[in-house]
């Protein structure tokens, strides 16, 4: 198990770097500059199911801090896609907010957990990250 | 229906979940288990299998738990076949969706690797009651 909690880790930056593509792709139009933003519910649909991925697995793992993050990104975005209305400028900065805060999120394998056979190894590989203003991905 | 639990047809689209299902299903639980990646594979899959369970992941892309479940109990040999789901959302009304899908009973995420097996073999043991 502590094997597989590692691999995880490993491959967290990707699935934070997936996110942040996504993210972009729903926001590079001159539209998301005026808040005028109107996300196809394929791309919200596929956030969400990134999000969600991230919210189940982490906690699987125990990484709750992550979970957390992932799984309040996921609520914010399922109202939008139930309802398939384009977000407020207000819930759209929710959103990132969620996000940049999963991007910076700590995956400590030192952090308590209840799976079994976990033990101390090195930080995400390339550090926290955060999603920058404009929607760009910004490690630190 | 089998009355040993042997085989167990698992769909779960996130990778990182299916590698600790399938520890606790076959190091802990000493399951046979076939894993698939979306509801797609499992209906390819799941004749030659011969499923005693098929444990389902509520969402995933493109062919969600229920409608593979669904898509499932059109293959012969599989329309009785006990289903059980896995989902975060297990609130009361979710659950009783779920069931009255036919499934026997939801497994909630986050699931403890220790304890799955037990979990899956006591509502197996219990789904005559």
């Amino acid at each position: 198990m502590a094997v597989l909690r590692r691999q995880y880790v490993e491959v967290f930056p990707g699935k934070i770097h997936d996110i942040e593509e996504c993210w972009n792709c729903m926001n590079d139009s001159d539209s998301a500059a005026t808040d005028q933003v109107d996300w196809a519910l394929e791309d919200m649909s596929s956030l969400r199911l990134m999000v969600h991925s991230l919210a189940g697995s982490g906690a699987t793992f125990g990484f709750t801090e992550i979970s957390e993050k992932a799984r309040a990104a996921e609520n914010a975005l399922t109202p939008l896609i139930e309802e398939d209305v384009a977000p407020s400028p207000e819930i759209r900065s929710e959103i990132e907010g969620h996000l940049s805060a999963l991007a910076g999120g700590s995956l400590d394998l030192d952090e308590e957990t209840t799976v079994p056979d976990a033990s101390p190894v090195e930080e995400v590989p390339g550090g926290p990250a955060s999603l920058s203003g404009d929607g760009g991905l910004r490690r630190s | 229906m089998n009355e040993s639990l042997t085989r167990i047809l698992y769909v779960e689209d996130e990778p990182d979940i299916q590698a600790v299902a399938r520890l606790a299903l076959e190091a802990v639980g000493g399951f046979t288990v076939e894993v698939c990646s979306s509801g797609a594979e499992a209906l390819e899959k799941a004749p030659g299998f011969a499923p005693d369970l098929l444990l389902l992941d509520v969402m995933m892309p493109e062919m969600d738990g229920p409608c593979t479940l669904s898509a499932l109990r059109t293959i012969s040999g599989l329309e009785k076949t006990p289903a059980v789901f896995v989902t975060a959302k297990v609130q009361a009304e979710e659950v009783a969706n779920l069931k009255a899908l036919g499934a026997l009973d939801v497994i909630a995420k986050p699931f403890d690797p220790m304890s799955l097996a037990a979990q899956i073999t006591e509502i197996w043991e219990g789904r005559n009651g």
